[in-house]
């Protein structure tokens, strides 16, 4: 029977091989160093299956090739070169994943599977000249644009723009058919959809609100706007801002347009990814912090992973550690402070988790913490939560079909709850989320979860 | 570029089968694209290597192309196409098997169900649901919970696995100890045979009659039959409460003591699991810790279900045969929460081994369980020979052990050792009245070990029930049966000793009896040890080779078809081979399973001897009779045996005498009360023979020229075919009815029943869906010639809705002629 079998592919490379710091490697070498199960790599998998049905693209497909399990697979068969990483097969199937890792809670063997695809990714993306790459040049002009905070706003302001002159809504109707112009169409309606008017009806206080008297003084917050949400979202992060304030936390802003690097190191730009963290890194200590706070759900569960990302490399590994371990979404800071009850808000609300919010942190019970502090609110819970929306950054204008379907099934879940505005923790999710109910003509408002918190407070100081 | 593709492993077919093809034959991608779409179509060398292995990992071998169809149609024209190809098929589920069974031989093309994952219909009040082969396990089960009922079988990959791949591996899981295994929950399936062609096989309203149980080998044929795309599933109520016990032993032996008294004590908890110190170990040193105390070398978790009334005593009776065998804990789960956490150590073990080391061989085997803890001794012999990490996690109450072996394969020497450790281990539990496999099956990983349990006789009626169904060897070549079959010398194989008396193990819920013996002297025996079977219940004076051609009637709807209560018997085929079939375990995936073929009124031969399951004996038996008219519907809960004559309305009750006085009171809270009342072992006796007609005949059975018809209404028709009205039209009938299971028969003499007549019946149950069949003329008395006409014109009439019966028809004709039997054995 020895001859049925066939020995796993050894591997001599140190995992240092993958971290940063580690001179120029053959690309190969970063995940033929990520093999051994003792260190947590791909020989973790035992390949038992049970990662497939919690797989978005396997339940809509149903080919294991575009499952966890699948992929793992693939990036070992890379890591035993018997697979060549610039093939259609490894590059395809490693751009389709949405990154959701609603894979890992399931794993009886907990394979890191978020930060394998990172390293496989890497992989992909030297293996083949950006022009080939199977996401084309949106992604590369998109993650080019986002490691500069100037040109970053200058995009993003026209963005705004472009919003505010309702383009999105133009550009969407007249978008001609094909997968180009669905791309189109479907990016369109998640511009369009960042413009909702969120929880409160008007802005009613000009300026922050300020700590309730007679509040305990909390801890001293740097809070990340985050490139999207900061400039898509402006009412999102103000009402973050406010709310905080309300619970006591001394909040201080990070720079805006500052990116955490996620995006860079979920597409394989590993450099972009390292630069961005170190920047961020360097802005908390500056600023001399208890906690790094985000309503990004993608941005925190990146900044939690500093620590990792910088392990092997001496000069940042410390530095990086203490940042990730103080990073918390705005939600967990609220529930860890018993949030304020707010004034009463008779609204029945779907809440959907983020993938990153739910699997990559796994702390998405805080948020429902926060929703309680709301007397009135009804809170419906969104069948299947564990599944993704198909967001995933910009997946509904690279992916329009496949990202399509997965959010189809996800915009008629929302919809199934007879809530009027469901509650996302991500701009991801909101945008894709409020395009997807754009595009069937769906009236539902897609908030921030704090927002409906903000909103609470803002009718409690109106009753007064 | 890719590197050397890896050494083809060396599998080989069936002796026939010419050399593997290499590449796709020019046009079969085009046409396979064309009939599952462009997506569902795998060709791409690349992305092959995702389907080159299972979930055991050890044998990798990509096919030549994946197919992915959608539904029965889709399927059937790619296996035509495949088929005009002349190449074979691979079946595929989720790739959740732990033998090797979904990887492709050389040259072979892959068909995955994945996209075959539509519930196509649940009827709830007939606890039935419809399903794709490609539906996952936790999927059905969470369909039909709301509803109150649930899909027993449970196998630890029951989130990822499809029903289809159960039905393929006859699964099992840890509830399998009280509710059996897939095979008892499968009713009726879909299947396509190697030329493409749709066949049916059972399903809940086509009678058995005198066919011969063709869903029996095919449960458990690990896709070597065919490929089954849609399943009629069983299903079971959802009982009351759940009581969940973890027990703490400083040894597993002491463990093994606490199973041994509990189950001797005539509980039945519905789960009763063990780990042992090294997998303790591994638990609580990864994320999932379960919080063992320090020191602890076994932990046995006893789950009851069952009525409230009754769970607390039950669980304290187990809880003082844990603390007697030596426990030195015993945890009560309080909530759910709780009892997960109980259950945790268990339920993580498997991948929290895989962080241990990088490879794992998770085996699979089962003895009686009387003998665990001397084979568990014998099982740490082996890890101290051969200088070995062996972790131990088994369904106690199965006597199923999963000892699970941690290596490294990049060492070659040590590899060695593990295969020479892990045929050790098969040995000693062979030697021990077990088997190879209680369910993750034999695949390639176990081929040859098959030799243990099957001599050359077993292995060639093995391979030729195979190319009854699969007569051009179309279907997952070089799986299950070793490639010596016709050569193969019986090695390590020792049938044993025939029997000479019975013998009861009431410890293993087992009897052993000779087949010449009267079924009334094997219940004495089993009465002795508070043992009991409901295997013919009405006729005590029959031989136990003819009680084991009677279905067990009504009491099918409470314990199961007749195969689920026998675990082995030795048969004499037509052309006098003697076949050593199953064995004495609850749980046998070795090989094809034949022994069905052997049981039941259609059956193929003669019982030598056989061993049966036994239940611990009824505190009480009463049967409640109303008059025949008052409303029957199943009451929610477990199904009772019922029986409608054209007089009364029986229903038997059995068990504890809180259980009996709860049952009779819901039942007459329903439907008012009873006419007559009997308890005792008379009052059984009579409701069994209500349920055969030719009992109540006038002259009784010694009447001449009596045929006997078995008739299902359609699922079609509510109750409504009003059975008596229908059988009404034949004169002189004598009819009964099983409301539960939704069955009939009727015994008239064929002189006033003519042909006519009959056909004239089975049409109208035939629109409706349904169907009936003529039982052999042993359990009626007509003249063979009579008798043959009458089934001919029954047939005809009944096949006219069911096209697809004729498929089914040629497998069994194949079936019968393996055997040198012909049609309508049994006269």
């Amino acid at each position: 029977m020895s001859d049925e079998t066939r020995p796993r592919g050894a591997s001599d490379t140190s995992r240092a091989a993958s971290r940063p710091g580690a001179t120029s490697v053959d690309p190969i070498d970063i995940l033929a160093g990520r093999m051994d199960a003792a260190e947590e790599g791909l020989l973790t998998c035992v390949h038992c299956g049970f990662c497939l049905p919690a797989c978005p693209t396997y339940r809509e497909l149903g080919d294991e090739a575009d499952s966890p399990r699948g992929r793992l697979h693939l990036m070992r068969a890379v890591a035993e070169r018997r697979l060549d990483p610039a093939s259609d097969a490894f590059q395809t199937h490693m751009d389709r994943c949405l990154g959701c890792r609603a894979c890992e809670p399931v794993c009886p063997s907990s394979v890191p599977y978020g930060s394998l695809l990172e390293s496989a990714r890497r992989v992909a993306r030297s293996a083949v000249p950006a022009r080939k790459r199977s996401a084309g040049r949106t992604v590369e002009v998109m993650l080019r644009l986002f490691r500069h905070p100037l040109a970053l706003r200058v995009a993003l302001s026209a963005a705004r723009l472009a919003r505010a002159l309702r383009l999105p809504t133009l550009a969407r109707r007249l978008a001609p058919g094909g997968r180009v112009g669905e791309g189109l169409r479907f990016g369109a309606a998640m511009l369009e959809a960042s413009g909702g008017r969120g929880a409160r009806p008007v802005a009613p206080d000009p300026g922050r609100t300020s700590r309730l008297a007679g509040a305990p003084v909390g801890p001293r917050v740097a809070f990340l706007p985050g490139c999207v949400q900061g400039s898509l979202f402006g009412r999102v992060v103000d009402a973050s801002d406010r709310v905080l304030t309300r619970n006591g936390c001394d909040v201080a802003r990070m720079g805006a347009g500052g990116c955490c690097g996620a995006l860079h190191a979920h597409a394989g730009d590993h450099d972009g990814s390292l630069d961005l963290a170190r920047a961020r890194i360097g802005e908390a200590e500056r600023m001399g912090v208890d906690l790094v706070v985000t309503d990004a759900a993608g941005c925190g569960a990146a900044m939690k992973e500093y620590g990792e990302w910088f392990e092997a490399n001496p000069a940042w590994a410390e530095r990086a550690a203490a940042f990730s371990s103080k990073v918390r979404d705005v939600t967990e800071v609220l529930a860890e402070l018993g949030p304020v009850p707010g004034g009463e808000l008779r609204r029945t609300v779907a809440y959907d988790p983020p993938c990153h919010l739910r699997h990559a942190q796994r702390a998405d019970g805080a948020t429902a913490t926060v929703l309680a502090a709301i007397p009135g609110l009804e809170v419906r819970t969104v069948a299947d939560p564990d599944a993704c929306c198909g967001g995933a950054g910009i997946y509904g204008v690279t992916h329009p079909e496949l990202g399509g379907a997965v959010g189809d099934r996800k915009v008629s879940e929302v919809r199934a709850t007879g809530a009027t505005c469901v509650a996302t923790g991500n701009p991801g999710c909101m945008m894709q989320i409020g395009a997807g109910l754009i595009l069937v003509g769906s009236r539902m408002d897609v908030v921030h979860p704090v927002e409906l918190l903000d909103e609470s407070y803002a009718l409690l100081d109106g009753e007064r | 570029m890719t590197s050397p593709a890896p050494p083809a492993p060396a599998h080989r077919g069936r002796p026939d089968r010419p050399s593997a093809p290499t590449a796709l034959p020019a046009g079969l991608e085009r046409r396979l694209r064309d009939i599952a779409g462009a997506g569902a179509v795998v060709t791409d060398s690349g992305r092959l290597l995702v389907y080159e292995s299972d979930a055991l990992g050890r044998f990798h071998q990509a096919p030549l192309a994946v197919v992915l169809p959608a539904d029965t149609q889709e399927a059937a024209a790619a296996v035509r196409a495949v088929h005009d190809a002349g190449l074979a098929i691979v079946p595929r589920g989720a790739g959740t098997g732990l033998s090797g069974g979904a990887v492709a031989a050389p040259g072979t093309v892959m068909l995955g169900t994945a996209r075959m994952n539509r519930v196509l219909g649940f009827d709830p009040a007939r606890r039935v649901a419809r399903v794709q082969a490609g539906v996952r396990n936790s999927q059905l089960a969470s369909l039909v919970r709301p509803r109150g009922l649930v899909y027993a079988p449970d196998p630890s990959s029951q989130a990822a696995c499809t029903l289809g791949g159960n039905v393929a591996e006859n699964a099992g899981g840890p509830h399998c100890l009280k509710y059996g295994v897939t095979r008892r929950y499968v009713q009726g399936l879909t299947m396509i045979d190697g030329n493409g062609t749709v066949v049916e096989i059972g399903g809940g309203s086509r009678p058995r009659g005198d066919g011969l149980d063709l869903l029996g080998p095919l449960v458990g044929s690990e896709g070597c039959f065919g490929l089954v795309t849609e399943i009629e599933l069983g299903l079971v109520p959802e009982t009351e409460g759940v009581r969940t016990l973890l027990g703490l032993f400083e040894t597993t032996a002491e463990a093994g003591e606490a199973v041994t008294a509990i189950i001797s004590d005539g509980l039945l908890p519905a789960a009763l699991e063990i780990v042992d110190r090294h997998t303790i170990t591994a638990v609580e040193s990864s994320p999932f810790r379960a919080g063992y105390p320090r020191g602890v070398g076994a932990a046995l978790v006893v789950e009851f279900d069952g009525r409230e009334s009754e769970l607390d005593a039950d669980a304290a009776r187990a809880e003082a045969h844990c603390l007697a065998a030596g426990a030195t804990e015993v945890r009560r789960a309080t909530d759910e929460a709780d009892r997960l956490r109980l259950w945790q150590g268990r339920k993580k073990a498997f991948g929290t081994m895989g962080r241990l080391a990088p490879d794992l061989m998770v085996q699979d085997a089962t003895v009686p369980r009387s003998i665990l803890p001397e084979v568990l001794r014998g099982i740490d012999d082996v890890a101290a020979r051969y200088d070995l990490r062996i972790a131990n996690v088994f369904h106690a109450g199965d006597g199923n052990l999963h000892p699970n072996i941690l290596y490294d394969r990049r060492d070659e020497e040590l590899t060695e050792r593990v295969e020479r450790a892990a045929g050790e281990i098969m040995k000693i539990c062979v030697d021990a009245g077990g088997t190879i496999t209680g369910e993750h099956g034999v695949g390639l990983d176990k081929r040859e070990y098959v030799h243990l349990v099957a001599g050359p006789d077993e292995l060639a009626a093995m391979a030729a029930v195979r190319d009854a169904y699969d007569p051009q060897g179309r279907w997952n070549p070089g799986k299950v049966l070793p490639d010596d079959v016709a050569t193969g010398s019986g090695r390590g194989f020792t049938p044993r000793p025939p029997v000479t008396r019975v013998e009861v193990s009431a410890p293993d819920l087992s009897v052993r009896a000779p087949g010449d013996v009267p079924w009334g002297s094997v219940l004495v025996a089993m009465a002795e040890d508070r043992q009991w079977s409901p295997i013919a219940a009405g006729s005590p004076e029959l031989p136990v080779s003819d009680a084991l051609r009677l279905d067990l009637g009504p009491l099918e709807a409470v314990y199961g078809p007749v195969r689920e209560s026998v675990l082995g018997a030795t048969v004499e085929t037509p052309e006098g081979r003697r076949l050593h079939l199953g064995g004495r375990v609850v749980k046998n995936v070795a090989g094809f399973d034949l022994l069905g073929l052997f049981l039941g009124l259609g059956a193929i031969g003669r019982i030598e001897e056989a061993t049966l399951r036994s239940y611990p004996m009824p505190d009480v038996v009463e049967v409640l009779r109303w008059p025949a008219d008052v409303d029957g519907s199943a009451l929610p809960g477990w199904p009772h045996a019922q029986v409608v004559t054209g007089e009364t309305h029986a229903v038997l009750l059995s068990g504890t005498a809180a259980w009996v006085d709860h049952e009779r009171t819901r039942l007459k809270q329903a439907r008012g009360a009873p006419v007559s009342h009997d308890r005792g072992g008379d009052a059984l006796r009579d409701f069994a023979r209500a349920f055969d007609p030719v009992a109540g005949m006038e002259g009784g059975v010694a009447a001449e020229d009596v045929c006997v018809v078995e008739v299902r209404p359609g699922a079609a028709s509510d109750e409504g075919v009003r059975f008596g009205e229908v059988v009404a039209s034949v004169a002189a009938a004598r009819w009964s009815w099983d409301p539960t299971l939704r069955r009939g028969r009727v015994a008239t003499r064929a002189g006033e029943a003519g042909v006519a007549e009959w056909t004239a019946v089975a049409r109208t149950l035939a629109y409706e869906g349904g169907g009936c069949a003529m039982l052999p003329p042993a359990s009626g008395r007509a003249a063979p010639e009579r008798a043959a006409a009458l089934r001919e014109a029954i047939r005809a009439a009944t096949r006219h809705g069911h096209p697809e019966a004729a498929g089914a028809d040629r497998i069994e004709a194949r079936v019968r002629a393996a055997f040198g039997a012909a049609f309508g054995v049994g006269s």
